[in-house]
Protein backbone atom coordinates (compact mmCIF):
# COMPACT_ATOMS: atom_id res chain seq x y z
CA UNK A 1 0.00 0.00 0.00
CA UNK A 2 2.47 2.37 1.11
CA UNK A 3 5.98 1.86 0.83
CA UNK A 4 7.98 2.29 4.08
CA UNK A 5 11.34 4.34 4.10
CA UNK A 6 14.53 2.98 5.91
CA UNK A 7 12.63 0.17 7.52
CA UNK A 8 10.85 2.62 9.90
CA UNK A 9 8.45 0.49 10.85
CA UNK A 10 10.14 -1.99 12.68
CA UNK A 11 12.41 0.79 14.24
CA UNK A 12 8.63 2.44 15.19
CA UNK A 13 7.93 -1.46 16.64
CA UNK A 14 10.75 -1.74 18.94
CA UNK A 15 10.41 1.58 20.22
CA UNK A 16 6.51 1.25 21.12
CA UNK A 17 7.51 -2.59 22.25
CA UNK A 18 10.57 -0.36 24.58
CA UNK A 19 7.47 1.67 26.33
CA UNK A 20 5.73 -1.76 26.71
CA UNK A 21 8.70 -2.79 28.53
CA UNK A 22 9.26 0.18 30.75
CA UNK A 23 5.50 0.38 31.46
CA UNK A 24 5.18 -3.48 32.49
CA UNK A 25 8.33 -3.16 34.24
CA UNK A 26 7.90 0.16 36.57
CA UNK A 27 7.85 -1.34 39.87
CA UNK A 28 5.52 1.01 41.40
CA UNK A 29 1.86 2.38 40.36
CA UNK A 30 1.13 4.10 37.31
CA UNK A 31 -1.03 6.83 36.78
CA UNK A 32 -3.35 7.64 33.96
CA UNK A 33 -1.68 10.82 33.72
CA UNK A 34 1.46 9.17 33.25
CA UNK A 35 0.57 7.17 30.21
CA UNK A 36 -1.18 10.86 29.02
CA UNK A 37 2.55 12.07 29.67
CA UNK A 38 4.18 8.87 27.69
CA UNK A 39 1.77 9.37 24.66
CA UNK A 40 2.77 13.15 24.36
CA UNK A 41 6.43 11.81 24.52
CA UNK A 42 5.09 9.39 21.44
CA UNK A 43 4.34 12.65 18.88
CA UNK A 44 7.47 13.04 17.61
CA UNK A 45 8.18 9.22 17.33
CA UNK A 46 4.54 9.16 15.60
CA UNK A 47 5.30 12.31 13.17
CA UNK A 48 8.32 10.08 12.22
CA UNK A 49 6.05 7.20 11.65
CA UNK A 50 3.93 8.51 9.31
CA UNK A 51 6.80 10.54 7.48
CA UNK A 52 8.35 7.27 6.73
CA UNK A 53 5.28 6.15 5.56
CA UNK A 54 4.00 3.51 8.19
CA UNK A 55 0.78 3.28 8.44
CA UNK A 56 0.29 2.43 11.90
CA UNK A 57 -2.87 0.87 13.74
CA UNK A 58 -3.24 3.37 16.83
CA UNK A 59 -6.35 0.74 18.04
CA UNK A 60 -3.54 -2.27 17.75
CA UNK A 61 -0.57 0.35 19.65
CA UNK A 62 -3.41 1.59 22.26
CA UNK A 63 -4.52 -1.81 23.58
CA UNK A 64 -1.09 -2.90 23.78
CA UNK A 65 -0.16 -0.19 25.68
CA UNK A 66 -3.37 -0.61 27.64
CA UNK A 67 -2.31 -4.02 28.73
CA UNK A 68 0.99 -2.92 29.83
CA UNK A 69 -0.76 -0.71 32.38
CA UNK A 70 -2.85 -3.42 33.26
CA UNK A 71 -6.06 -1.96 32.17
CA UNK A 72 -5.77 0.58 34.13
CA UNK A 73 -6.02 3.20 31.48
CA UNK A 74 -8.62 1.95 28.85
CA UNK A 75 -7.66 1.67 24.94
CA UNK A 76 -10.33 3.95 23.96
CA UNK A 77 -8.46 7.00 26.19
CA UNK A 78 -5.03 5.94 24.57
CA UNK A 79 -6.36 5.35 21.58
CA UNK A 80 -7.44 9.55 21.80
CA UNK A 81 -5.12 10.79 23.28
CA UNK A 82 -2.84 9.62 20.66
CA UNK A 83 -5.23 11.12 17.91
CA UNK A 84 -4.27 13.91 19.66
CA UNK A 85 -1.15 13.93 19.25
CA UNK A 86 -0.93 13.17 15.43
CA UNK A 87 0.61 15.82 13.32
CA UNK A 88 -0.72 18.77 11.48
CA UNK A 89 -1.86 17.30 8.12
CA UNK A 90 -0.78 20.95 6.87
CA UNK A 91 2.78 20.34 7.06
CA UNK A 92 2.69 17.00 5.41
CA UNK A 93 3.55 15.74 2.32
CA UNK A 94 0.46 14.61 -0.26
CA UNK A 95 1.12 10.67 0.03
CA UNK A 96 1.87 11.42 3.95
CA UNK A 97 -1.23 13.05 4.62
CA UNK A 98 -2.43 9.77 2.72
CA UNK A 99 -1.23 7.60 5.38
CA UNK A 100 -2.24 10.04 8.14
CA UNK A 101 -6.18 9.45 6.74
CA UNK A 102 -5.57 5.82 6.77
CA UNK A 103 -4.48 5.86 10.54
CA UNK A 104 -7.62 7.93 11.62
CA UNK A 105 -9.92 6.52 9.83
CA UNK A 106 -9.05 3.29 11.46
CA UNK A 107 -9.81 4.65 14.62
CA UNK A 108 -13.04 6.42 13.49
CA UNK A 109 -14.37 3.50 12.55
CA UNK A 110 -13.98 2.05 16.09
CA UNK A 111 -14.54 5.31 18.06
CA UNK A 112 -16.77 7.35 15.82
CA UNK A 113 -16.15 11.44 15.99
CA UNK A 114 -12.26 10.37 16.03
CA UNK A 115 -12.13 12.01 12.90
CA UNK A 116 -14.30 14.91 13.43
CA UNK A 117 -12.12 16.11 17.15
CA UNK A 118 -8.72 15.83 14.68
CA UNK A 119 -10.27 18.22 12.77
CA UNK A 120 -11.11 20.47 15.34
CA UNK A 121 -8.04 20.28 16.95
CA UNK A 122 -6.60 21.11 12.80
CA UNK A 123 -8.43 24.22 12.50
CA UNK A 124 -8.03 25.10 15.90
CA UNK A 125 -3.85 25.09 15.08
CA UNK A 126 -4.24 27.04 12.07
CA UNK A 127 -6.24 29.67 13.15
CA UNK A 128 -3.34 29.75 16.30
CA UNK A 129 -0.51 29.46 13.75
CA UNK A 130 -2.85 32.61 11.94
CA UNK B 1 27.14 -19.55 89.60
CA UNK B 2 25.44 -19.50 86.17
CA UNK B 3 22.26 -20.19 88.20
CA UNK B 4 22.47 -17.39 89.89
CA UNK B 5 23.90 -15.39 86.54
CA UNK B 6 20.39 -16.84 85.57
CA UNK B 7 18.42 -15.71 88.10
CA UNK B 8 20.01 -12.14 87.89
CA UNK B 9 19.43 -11.69 84.58
CA UNK B 10 15.45 -13.39 85.39
CA UNK B 11 15.05 -10.42 87.52
CA UNK B 12 16.77 -7.43 85.72
CA UNK B 13 14.35 -8.52 82.73
CA UNK B 14 11.50 -8.65 85.16
CA UNK B 15 11.95 -5.19 86.24
CA UNK B 16 12.91 -3.84 82.76
CA UNK B 17 9.46 -5.72 81.34
CA UNK B 18 7.38 -4.01 84.83
CA UNK B 19 9.06 -0.48 84.08
CA UNK B 20 8.04 -1.07 80.46
CA UNK B 21 4.44 -2.07 81.58
CA UNK B 22 4.64 1.09 83.81
CA UNK B 23 5.08 3.22 80.62
CA UNK B 24 2.02 1.66 78.88
CA UNK B 25 0.08 2.88 81.81
CA UNK B 26 0.27 6.06 80.08
CA UNK B 27 -3.79 6.80 81.04
CA UNK B 28 -2.87 7.10 84.80
CA UNK B 29 -1.41 10.45 84.04
CA UNK B 30 -4.18 11.90 83.20
CA UNK B 31 -5.85 10.73 86.26
CA UNK B 32 -5.22 12.91 88.16
CA UNK B 33 -8.23 15.33 88.56
CA UNK B 34 -6.24 18.77 89.24
CA UNK B 35 -4.22 18.66 85.70
CA UNK B 36 -7.64 17.97 83.80
CA UNK B 37 -9.28 21.18 85.92
CA UNK B 38 -6.61 23.36 84.08
CA UNK B 39 -7.52 22.57 80.73
CA UNK B 40 -11.52 22.63 80.51
CA UNK B 41 -11.32 24.20 76.89
CA UNK B 42 -11.18 21.85 74.21
CA UNK B 43 -8.86 23.16 72.29
CA UNK B 44 -6.25 22.54 75.08
CA UNK B 45 -7.54 19.53 76.21
CA UNK B 46 -7.03 18.14 72.97
CA UNK B 47 -3.88 19.34 72.25
CA UNK B 48 -2.92 17.56 75.86
CA UNK B 49 -4.45 14.56 75.29
CA UNK B 50 -2.80 14.41 71.93
CA UNK B 51 0.40 15.25 72.93
CA UNK B 52 0.29 12.61 75.89
CA UNK B 53 -0.81 9.81 73.79
CA UNK B 54 1.81 10.75 71.25
CA UNK B 55 4.22 10.81 74.05
CA UNK B 56 3.96 7.69 75.93
CA UNK B 57 3.29 5.70 72.62
CA UNK B 58 6.68 7.16 71.23
CA UNK B 59 8.32 5.90 75.06
CA UNK B 60 6.70 2.60 75.29
CA UNK B 61 7.42 1.76 71.55
CA UNK B 62 10.93 3.02 71.62
CA UNK B 63 11.44 0.36 74.99
CA UNK B 64 9.41 -2.45 73.00
CA UNK B 65 11.77 -1.93 70.07
CA UNK B 66 14.48 -2.91 72.46
CA UNK B 67 13.21 -5.79 73.49
CA UNK B 68 12.35 -7.00 70.18
CA UNK B 69 9.04 -7.86 71.74
CA UNK B 70 7.13 -5.52 69.16
CA UNK B 71 7.28 -9.17 66.79
CA UNK B 72 7.31 -8.50 63.00
CA UNK B 73 4.39 -6.80 61.19
CA UNK B 74 3.38 -10.35 60.49
CA UNK B 75 2.67 -11.18 64.08
CA UNK B 76 0.72 -7.55 64.52
CA UNK B 77 -1.12 -8.31 61.17
CA UNK B 78 -2.82 -11.65 62.78
CA UNK B 79 -4.36 -9.54 65.14
CA UNK B 80 -6.62 -7.85 62.26
CA UNK B 81 -7.87 -10.95 61.22
CA UNK B 82 -10.49 -12.37 63.71
CA UNK B 83 -9.67 -15.93 63.67
CA UNK B 84 -6.21 -15.72 63.71
CA UNK B 85 -6.59 -13.01 66.51
CA UNK B 86 -8.50 -15.78 68.66
CA UNK B 87 -6.02 -18.24 68.56
CA UNK B 88 -3.35 -15.31 68.93
CA UNK B 89 -4.81 -14.87 72.30
CA UNK B 90 -5.47 -18.25 73.27
CA UNK B 91 -1.68 -18.72 72.54
CA UNK B 92 0.09 -15.15 73.84
CA UNK B 93 0.37 -14.27 77.45
CA UNK B 94 -1.48 -11.04 78.65
CA UNK B 95 1.21 -8.82 78.03
CA UNK B 96 2.01 -10.18 74.89
CA UNK B 97 -1.31 -8.99 73.72
CA UNK B 98 -0.89 -5.51 75.24
CA UNK B 99 1.89 -4.52 73.47
CA UNK B 100 1.23 -5.93 70.72
CA UNK B 101 -2.18 -4.61 70.62
CA UNK B 102 -0.62 -0.87 71.95
CA UNK B 103 1.49 -1.20 68.17
CA UNK B 104 -1.56 -1.13 66.33
CA UNK B 105 -2.84 1.89 68.72
CA UNK B 106 0.62 2.94 67.81
CA UNK B 107 0.25 3.34 64.07
CA UNK B 108 -3.05 4.42 63.94
CA UNK B 109 -3.07 6.86 66.35
CA UNK B 110 0.70 7.82 64.76
CA UNK B 111 -1.38 8.34 61.09
CA UNK B 112 -3.88 9.64 62.54
CA UNK B 113 -2.78 12.56 64.69
CA UNK B 114 -0.26 13.62 62.30
CA UNK B 115 -3.09 14.27 60.00
CA UNK B 116 -5.47 15.66 62.21
CA UNK B 117 -2.37 18.19 63.31
CA UNK B 118 -1.78 19.04 59.79
CA UNK B 119 -5.35 19.87 58.94
CA UNK B 120 -6.87 20.98 62.39
CA UNK B 121 -4.15 23.54 64.55
CA UNK B 122 -6.36 23.08 67.31
CA UNK B 123 -4.18 19.96 67.07
CA UNK B 124 -1.23 21.83 67.30
CA UNK B 125 2.11 20.32 68.97
CA UNK B 126 2.67 20.41 72.69
CA UNK B 127 2.98 23.62 74.78
CA UNK B 128 4.86 24.83 77.57
CA UNK B 129 2.45 24.86 79.88
CA UNK B 130 1.44 21.48 78.53
CA UNK B 131 4.70 20.41 79.05
CA UNK B 132 4.82 21.37 82.17
CA UNK B 133 1.36 19.06 83.23
CA UNK B 134 3.24 16.18 81.58
CA UNK B 135 6.08 16.78 83.28
CA UNK B 136 3.74 16.65 86.76
CA UNK B 137 2.20 13.81 85.63
CA UNK B 138 5.29 11.48 85.33
CA UNK B 139 5.42 11.49 89.11
CA UNK B 140 1.97 10.46 90.04
CA UNK B 141 1.75 7.46 91.33
CA UNK B 142 0.39 4.48 88.98
CA UNK B 143 -3.15 3.06 90.61
CA UNK B 144 -3.39 -0.64 90.94
CA UNK B 145 -7.36 -0.61 89.60
CA UNK B 146 -6.92 1.82 86.95
CA UNK B 147 -3.53 -0.13 85.99
CA UNK B 148 -6.07 -3.37 85.71
CA UNK B 149 -8.56 -1.24 83.56
CA UNK B 150 -5.70 -0.07 81.05
CA UNK B 151 -4.23 -3.69 80.70
CA UNK B 152 -7.96 -4.97 79.73
CA UNK B 153 -8.33 -1.96 77.59
CA UNK B 154 -5.41 -2.64 76.29
CA UNK B 155 -5.67 -6.86 75.51
CA UNK B 156 -9.35 -5.69 74.12
CA UNK B 157 -7.23 -3.76 71.28
CA UNK B 158 -6.65 -6.58 69.56
CA UNK B 159 -10.31 -7.15 69.44
CA UNK B 160 -11.40 -3.62 68.03
CA UNK B 161 -8.07 -3.59 65.65
CA UNK B 162 -10.71 -4.29 62.73
CA UNK B 163 -12.16 -1.07 62.91
CA UNK B 164 -11.00 2.17 61.76
CA UNK B 165 -8.64 4.07 63.70
CA UNK B 166 -11.23 6.72 64.18
CA UNK B 167 -13.14 4.70 65.92
CA UNK B 168 -10.78 2.96 67.84
CA UNK B 169 -9.04 6.65 68.70
CA UNK B 170 -12.37 8.01 69.74
CA UNK B 171 -13.06 5.25 72.80
CA UNK B 172 -9.68 5.21 73.61
CA UNK B 173 -9.61 8.82 74.20
CA UNK B 174 -13.33 8.34 75.61
CA UNK B 175 -12.06 6.45 77.92
CA UNK B 176 -9.54 8.93 79.27
CA UNK B 177 -11.50 11.49 79.42
CA UNK B 178 -14.07 9.85 82.09
CA UNK B 179 -10.82 9.90 84.00
CA UNK B 180 -10.52 13.15 83.84
CA UNK B 181 -13.52 14.09 85.69
CA UNK B 182 -15.53 15.85 82.92
CA UNK B 183 -19.04 15.02 82.35
CA UNK B 184 -21.09 12.67 80.42
CA UNK B 185 -22.68 14.94 78.05
CA UNK B 186 -18.90 16.45 78.01
CA UNK B 187 -16.79 13.35 76.90
CA UNK B 188 -19.44 13.01 74.35
CA UNK B 189 -19.03 16.43 72.58
CA UNK B 190 -15.83 15.93 72.73
CA UNK B 191 -15.82 12.56 71.28
CA UNK B 192 -18.14 13.83 69.02
CA UNK B 193 -16.18 16.43 67.40
CA UNK B 194 -12.99 14.08 67.50
CA UNK B 195 -14.94 11.43 65.43
CA UNK B 196 -15.95 14.43 63.46
CA UNK B 197 -12.36 15.47 62.84
CA UNK B 198 -10.96 12.38 62.76
CA UNK B 199 -13.06 11.40 60.20
CA UNK B 200 -12.14 14.68 58.18
CA UNK B 201 -8.99 13.87 58.00
CA UNK B 202 -9.53 10.62 56.91
CA UNK B 203 -11.57 11.56 53.89
CA UNK B 204 -9.15 13.99 53.46
CA UNK B 205 -6.70 11.73 53.68
CA UNK B 206 -7.92 9.28 50.63
CA UNK B 207 -8.66 11.94 48.67
CA UNK B 208 -4.94 13.46 48.91
CA UNK B 209 -3.51 9.76 48.49
CA UNK B 210 -6.02 8.98 45.87
CA UNK B 211 -3.69 8.65 42.08
CA UNK B 212 -3.27 10.52 40.47
CA UNK B 213 -3.89 13.33 42.63
CA UNK B 214 -1.32 12.27 44.66
CA UNK B 215 1.62 12.76 42.06
CA UNK B 216 3.31 16.05 42.06
CA UNK B 217 4.98 17.05 38.88
CA UNK B 218 8.48 16.24 39.99
CA UNK B 219 7.31 12.72 40.82
CA UNK B 220 5.42 12.18 37.69
CA UNK B 221 9.08 13.52 36.04
CA UNK B 222 10.76 11.03 38.13
CA UNK B 223 8.59 8.09 37.19
CA UNK B 224 8.38 8.62 33.17
CA UNK B 225 12.21 9.04 33.36
CA UNK B 226 12.79 5.86 34.79
CA UNK B 227 9.87 4.17 32.08
CA UNK B 228 11.89 6.42 29.40
CA UNK B 229 15.41 4.81 30.79
CA UNK B 230 13.72 1.22 30.48
CA UNK B 231 12.40 1.78 27.05
CA UNK B 232 15.96 2.96 25.68
CA UNK B 233 17.51 -0.08 27.16
CA UNK B 234 15.24 -2.23 25.68
CA UNK B 235 15.28 -0.49 22.61
CA UNK B 236 19.68 -0.33 21.95
CA UNK B 237 19.48 -4.42 23.23
CA UNK B 238 16.86 -5.22 20.70
CA UNK B 239 18.08 -2.97 17.86
CA UNK B 240 21.75 -4.60 18.12
CA UNK B 241 19.93 -8.24 18.58
CA UNK B 242 18.13 -7.51 15.10
CA UNK B 243 21.41 -5.95 13.45
CA UNK B 244 23.30 -9.23 14.54
CA UNK B 245 20.52 -11.41 13.50
CA UNK B 246 20.44 -9.62 10.08
CA UNK B 247 24.28 -10.11 9.56
CA UNK B 248 23.86 -13.95 11.23
CA UNK B 249 21.08 -14.91 8.35
CA UNK B 250 23.60 -13.46 5.83
CA UNK B 251 21.02 -10.47 4.96
CA UNK B 252 22.29 -8.09 3.01
CA UNK B 253 21.67 -4.80 3.88
CA UNK B 254 21.03 -2.26 1.30
CA UNK B 255 19.08 0.42 3.38
CA UNK B 256 20.07 1.57 6.47
CA UNK B 257 18.00 1.42 9.72
CA UNK B 258 16.46 5.04 10.72
CA UNK B 259 17.10 5.77 14.57
CA UNK B 260 14.29 8.57 15.24
CA UNK B 261 14.91 11.45 16.11
CA UNK B 262 12.98 11.43 19.30
CA UNK B 263 15.14 8.36 20.26
CA UNK B 264 18.65 9.55 18.99
CA UNK B 265 18.19 13.06 20.90
CA UNK B 266 18.07 11.43 23.93
CA UNK B 267 21.04 9.20 23.49
CA UNK B 268 22.77 11.84 22.38
CA UNK B 269 22.98 13.54 26.20
CA UNK B 270 24.38 10.83 27.70
CA UNK B 271 28.38 11.57 28.10
CA UNK B 272 31.23 9.62 27.11
CA UNK B 273 33.90 8.37 29.90
CA UNK B 274 37.16 7.51 29.39
CA UNK B 275 38.15 4.50 30.56
CA UNK B 276 41.61 2.69 30.49
CA UNK B 277 41.93 -0.85 28.65
CA UNK B 278 43.46 -1.92 31.79
CA UNK B 279 41.13 -1.15 33.86
CA UNK B 280 38.22 -2.42 31.93
CA UNK B 281 40.18 -5.71 31.88
CA UNK B 282 40.16 -5.46 36.20
CA UNK B 283 36.64 -4.53 35.61
CA UNK B 284 35.90 -7.23 33.59
CA UNK B 285 37.31 -10.04 35.64
CA UNK B 286 36.32 -8.61 38.84
CA UNK B 287 32.50 -9.27 37.41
Amino acid sequence: MFLVKDRYDEVFQIELDGWCFGITNYPGELSPSIIHRIVRELAASLQAAIEHNVAFNILEISEKISIATRGRVHTKEIALAMIGQLPNPAILQEEQQCVLGVIIDTVDREYTGALESFYRRWNLGVKDAA
Amino acid sequence: MVADNRTEHKHDQQAHNSAVADDLLWTTKLSTPSQALNSRSLPSLKSRIATILEERFEKFYSALKAQDKLGSLERVGTLINPEQTARAERQVPPKESILAGAALVKGAFDAGLSEAQRLSPTMAPATAVIESQNNQARSATPQPSVRRDIQQQASRSAEVAQQSWVVFASQLIGANLKRLGLEPSEIDDIRLQLVREGAASYEELKRLTRLPDSLDPATEAKILEDIRVMMLGYFAHTLQERILEDIENGVEVTTALAIPGSIANRLLGIPEIDIEPSKLVEMANAN
